[in-house]
């Protein structure tokens, strides 16, 4: 049995020393079909990098030539067949369009996010709109753009306007899931010390859970923690920052609560608090008030 | 006065009598009602956009809807010069496109997701995670450019040889049949294409979500990689992978400028999938220019059928993923 398992690659485990002919032949099968099957996955990175590494590079190739100052930056020539200084105006407002549309979605889609996780969560009516979001993400582009023609340039004419209308309904679904996404990935004990310091709701919201989770949000990527771990074996170290995320970050963030001390909550009212205090060399007044330590032991 | 509240208020904010009123409550319960409120408007404006999306460009398609009747989406017959609105050949072929562009892009977005979140060394997976959103977001147009100029008459090549292979073929000959560069088969691969990175972005996502213990008790009993996933990564991540799935299909109904390059522009209920054909979003985006009157009301009645068309989907999808949630019970998600 040894012998047989120093021949072995390590990912493949003996299944409890395979002694007998059949069991070889079962574990040779099962390695076969984890061959095909690591095979299968690789063919399919070929088979979908090929295109997409075709299309960038023929883009690049015929367009990169005409990509100039004046290009950015000049008019865009009356007579389409012409060869024209530039598409400085097409740049321009594709800028704005998009400006003026997340300027409309985002805000909006982060307050009905905090709707949805801090104060809907699971009644019925969060539930509906947590569905109609999702259903909205999958509108198509053009029903978007053929509902904005309907509803307003049909009364008010085309307009920059109106196309930034039409962005902002599809970005809006989008911001929603994925904030709440985020939202839900703040810790609770974050919540639960605010509110226990008298905050309100809206205060805490606004000035804990927000603030955590804002880099999430405008980077858009919760997943980026996950992206940290590594192969079997290596993840017991990762796994405590996999599941407390936001804690991690927590000694860099300004305490979430900052300013809050006028109540005078921060001088030495909490008899538990200068043992947390002491064990702490570094952080400054404010983060001994909700520092890492008190945090970290809840999640 | 900190002392002594309870340590979590109830999530419903009951009336603290108890507690005077002072600077510690910040804006008063006032600003508090109000902020839930405008939170609150926030979430029902979704309500309030399909609602009105529905209604609106219903009414506004409502004379192509009263002229043709049923007609509309059961006749294949679409004419505007003689006034004859029949939608049956867009909705075939939108279907018929978005089912070509699933079933090339639903394995290989899969097995990209696999390769990144189960094989890629580490520290390949997070440039790879940004190369995949970064393909994600380029637009559709430059999709449809190269497929219109580089790949079409490439892949016209490969039809006809395939053509010519199977004719007389019963069932293959009849679908590689009158074979050309414009085609429903063209437009599904360019599909493909534009919505392999959300699915993967999507499907890579779901897979990190699986259970670190699940995954690790498959490893500790000697699974191989494959029967990990397959026992492991896959029951976890079904429900995601069906919403996934179902975006990708959203995005591949919806898109529109790729589609009407290469799709051909020429109505027709047919089996030939290497010939050319048409798509509802294709249609609005060639013909809405220079449409007006019964036409224009007709592209509108085209983005209704087309809005319901995804809706339907989508809720069918979270039927049939929540009933598979259930089964699974016990999961987090």
């Amino acid at each position: 049995m040894s012998t047989r398992e120093h021949h072995q690659p390590p990912p493949t485990h003996t299944v409890f020393g395979a002694r007998t002919a059949e069991d070889a032949k079962l574990l040779g099968r099962r390695r076969r079909m984890n061959g095909f099957f690591t095979g299968l996955v690789s063919a399919s990175v070929a088979i979908a990098v090929v295109p997409l590494v075709a299309i960038i590079s023929y883009a690049l190739r015929k367009g990169g030539s005409v990509i100039s100052v004046d290009f950015l930056t000049k008019d865009v020539p009356i007579l389409s067949r012409s060869v024209g200084p530039g598409m400085g105006p097409a740049i321009v407002g594709t800028l704005v369009i998009t400006g003026a549309a997340t300027l409309m979605a985002v805000p909006l889609g982060i307050m009905a996010a905090v709707y949805l996780n801090e104060y809907g969560k699971k009644n019925r009516l969060a539930t509906v709109i947590r569905t109609m979001a999702d259903v909205m993400t999958g509108v198509p582009s053009i029903v978007m753009g053929l509902f904005i023609y309907t509803i307003w340039v049909l009364r008010y004419g085309l307009s920059g306007f109106a196309g930034a209308l039409a962005l902002a309904c599809l970005m809006l679904p989008i911001v929603i899931r994925s904030t709440e996404e985020i939202l839900r990935l703040v810790p609770s004990g974050l919540r639960e010390a605010s509110l226990a310091l008298g905050a309100s709701r809206a205060r805490t919201i606004m000035t804990g859970v927000l603030p955590a989770a804002i880099p999430g949000i405008t980077s858009d990527r919760p997943p980026a923690v996950h992206d940290r771990r590594g192969p079997p074996g290596q993840h017991a170290r990762l796994q405590r920052r996999q599941h407390r995320p936001l804690d991690a970050d927590f000694p860099q963030r300004p305490a979430p609560l900052r300013g809050r001390s006028r109540t005078g909550v921060g001088s030495g009212a909490d008899p538990h608090r200068p043992r947390g205090v002491a064990h702490d060399p570094g952080p400054g007044r404010d983060q001994a008030l909700l520092g890492p330590a008190p945090l970290s032991g809840k999640v | 006065m900190i002392a002594t509240p309870s340590t979590t208020r109830p999530p419903e904010a009951e009336p603290r009598t108890g507690v005077p009123e002072g600077p510690l409550h910040g804006g008063s319960r006032l600003a508090d009602q109000l902020f839930r409120g405008v939170c609150l408007a926030s979430g029902l404006l979704v309500l309030v956009v399909l609602g009105l999306i529905l209604f609106s460009t219903t009414k506004e398609a409502m004379p192509a809807f009263r002229h043709e009747g049923l007609g509309f989406i059961t006749s294949k017959n679409w004419n505007p010069a003689d006034g004859h609105f029949g939608a049956l050949a867009f909705i075939y072929g939108t279907l018929v496109v978005s089912a070509i562009a699933l079933l090339l892009a639903v394995p290989v977005s899969l097995g990209l997701a696999l390769f990144i979140t189960e094989l890629a060394p580490t520290r390949f997976r997070t440039p790879a995670t940004y190369l995949i959103d970064l393909l994600a977001a380029i637009p559709s147009v430059v999709y449809g450019l190269w497929g219109i100029l580089v790949f079409g008459p490439e892949i016209a090549r490969l039809y006809t040889h395939l053509s010519t292979t199977f004719d007389g073929v019963p069932l293959l000959g009849n679908l590689t049949a009158v074979p050309q560069g414009r085609s429903f088969m063209t437009a599904g691969i360019i599909l493909a294409i534009m919505i392999t990175p959300i699915v993967t972005s999507i499907s890579k996502e779901v897979f990190a979500t699986v259970p670190r213990d699940q995954k690790e008790a498959a490893w500790g009993l000697g699974a191989t990689r494959f029967e990990m996933i397959r026992g492991a990564v896959f029951p976890y991540s079904r429900t995601g992978l069906v919403g996934a799935v179902m975006l990708g299909l959203g995005r591949a109904m919806g898109e529109t400028i790729a589609v009407a390059l290469v799709i051909g522009s020429s109505p027709a209920i047919t089996g030939h999938l290497f010939g050319p054909g048409d798509a509802m979003a294709a249609v609005v985006a060639n013909q809405f220019g220079e449409a007006s009157g019964t036409h224009r009301a007709a592209l509108i009645g085209l983005g209704v059928v087309l809005f319901v068309m995804t809706v339907l989907v989508n809720l069918l999808a979270r039927r049939v993923t929540s009933r598979a949630d259930r089964r699974l019970a016990g999961g987090k998600r």
